[in-house]
């Protein structure tokens, strides 16, 4: 079956691909990966697109307003509400075709886009995370917003990663060969010098995720986070899973699952890396797919 | 007291399948009988990729000048049916046939820009430059020798390793596999490496950019040499748009 080209959203404006299957039960959204179009990163969205409609499953790639094909969207919403405003549009579209259900899945940003969609919508059954950055970035959390939270969830996964990169002698010969990201490092230490160098509180915006997530997992909602070996979003999402770690009890049945990719960087750009992202993304959707069907 | 109203400009883009080749169109604003037509001819691999941004904005710029503007996906690249790993030079300058069939049949269109980017003038030069209504063409760093290309991709992609602490994947440019994400496969190296830029039509007119001087010259043409015209270099969600070259592109497809 083939491909087709849609103009969604509410003002018919958001450029998209539909890989349709013969069974409407399901579609998989495809989130756009920071400014990257719908393609995905060297064309994973495409590839996984297509794997997934042999497999009989339905997803959709599309460009939010303003990146990629689509043009900016004529009520010039704020972007932390398009991001979720948005993916809500292109599901009303889709769910007029006949799906019924979604898997959210995005890279990055896409990632953040598919967490927040996904508490405003119970048609989503399944979030794919791929190496998310903050997922409270732009939240109101204890009265503050925006860049007041950024510098927390994300900053914290850094300085995990930069205690680590101590006793490596690449990371050292990194930093004094320039290739080392030096705005983001001077960021971070000096966010942590700030807040001291003692850590004396949990982190508000951890927990008001970790709140969120437990929202999403209370309404039977399956979420997977794949991380990369090279990425930050591994200590972050390692801080935002640890409560469910070690826990048993029926009322945690359903945990959010991490999956660590070694030799992978942040947008998957080896192929060999690609290829098993690849493979865990259409396993973990054909499961879900098939628990759909039972 | 000053009242403001937002400005909203309405583009209208259609995108579509032509024949399995993702294209969109961008419908001239304001004026339903458009001056000319301008096809864009795509980089390919990550070159595509990170210069995508840029060259949507030219093709919306060129439509609120009043043209029709296409682009569209070699096969085995974006949307396009295919994959990379089957692209071939003789298909990518196929595709270009087939959209500027389309632009004639579908849309009328009797004159025609072509703006090529990177690979995408060396294959618009190749596949377009003697079709009737070319009206003339932009070279956008044009790739003069192959094997200079690759082994500035096989910079890049060890540029891309070092940080990462992994070990070198390619030791040289003869064993590069990938490159920032896409598989090079030996006969896809092997036309790239044999692309040259030799001549220039002499009946053309022609705009040539690019960073470094080129020795080409014709009756029609000339050449500028700009800075930040390597868009390319940038990883995408970092990449600017480089306005002031796009609008001297817009400018000299007006002079036309």
């Amino acid at each position: 079956m083939k491909e087709q080209v849609l103009q969604l959203g509410q003002y018919g404006t958001l450029v998209g691909v539909l890989a349709p299957s013969d069974s409407k039960c399901l579609c998989v959204l495809l989130l756009n990966a920071g400014l990257l179009h719908h393609v995905g990163p060297a064309g994973l969205y495409v590839q996984l697109a297509r794997v997934l409609q042999q497999q009989g499953i339905a997803s959709c790639r599309w460009d939010l307003s303003a990146i990629g094909d689509s043009p900016a969207r004529p009520d010039h919403l704020p972007i932390f509400q398009t991001i979720v405003q948005e993916p809500l549009e292109v599901m009303n579209n889709l769910s007029a075709k006949g799906y019924e259900k979604f898997i959210l899945l995005g890279i990055c940003s896409g990632a953040y886009s598919a967490f927040h969609t996904a508490l405003w919508d119970a048609r989503v059954m399944s979030v794919v995370m791929i190496n998310p950055e903050d997922l409270a970035l732009g939240q109101q959390i204890d009265g503050a917003r925006g860049r007041q939270t950024e510098a927390t969830g994300a900053s914290e996964a850094w300085i995990a990663r930069y205690k680590r990169s101590l006793l490596r002698p690449q990371a050292w010969l990194n930093l004094l060969t320039g290739n080392v990201d030096y705005d983001l490092l001077w960021d971070t230490l000096r966010w942590r010098l700030k807040r001291g160098i003692k850590k004396t509180r949990r982190d508000s915006s951890i927990i008001w995720v970790q709140q969120r997530l437990q929202e999403l997992l209370d309404r039977q909602v399956q979420v997977l986070c794949v991380t990369s070996q090279a990425d930050v979003a591994i200590y972050y999402v390692q801080m935002l899973f640890a409560k469910w770690q070690n826990k048993t009890d029926p009322e945690y049945q359903n945990k959010p699952v991490q999956l660590l990719l070694n030799n992978t960087d942040h947008l998957f750009t080896y192929i060999e890396g690609r290829r098993r992202l690849l493979a865990v993304l259409v396993k973990w959707i054909k499961e879900k797919s098939a628990s759909m069907s039972d | 007291m000053i009242s403001r109203q937002p400005i909203t400009v309405k583009e209208r883009i259609e995108p579509l399948f032509i024949q399995d080749l993702y294209a969109v169109v961008h419908y001239p604003q304001g004026n339903p009988q458009p001056k000319r037509a301008v096809l864009i001819a795509y980089p390919i691999a990550f070159e595509y990729e990170r210069s995508h941004k840029a060259l949507r904005q030219l093709a919306m710029q060129l439509a609120r000048r009043g043209y029709l503007v296409l682009r569209i996906d070699y096969r085995g690249t974006g949307d396009s049916a295919g994959d990379f790993t089957n692209w071939s030079m003789a298909h990518a300058e196929q595709d270009l046939l087939t959209a500027y069939d389309y632009l004639r049949q579908h849309h009328d269109v009797q004159q025609l820009i072509v703006i090529g980017v990177r690979l995408g003038a060396n294959i618009a030069l190749q596949a377009l430059a003697d079709q009737p209504g070319v009206l003339g063409m932009v070279l956008w760093s044009p790739i003069v020798d192959g094997e200079q290309m690759l082994q500035t991709w096989w910079q890049h992609q060890r540029d891309f390793e070092k940080p990462l602490g992994y070990v070198l994947s390619a030791a040289s440019v003869a064993a590069l596999q990938e490159v920032m994400g896409y598989e090079l496969t030996p006969e896809c190296k092997q036309q790239l490496a044999a692309c040259r830029l030799t001549k220039l039509p002499t009946q053309l007119p022609i705009l040539g950019l690019s960073a470094q001087p080129v020795a080409l010259t014709g009756p029609f043409a000339s050449w500028q040499v700009i800075g930040n015209i390597d868009i390319w270099q940038q990883a995408s969600d970092v990449a600017m748009v480089p306005a002031v070259l796009i609008n001297q592109v817009i400018n000299w497809v007006e002079r036309l």
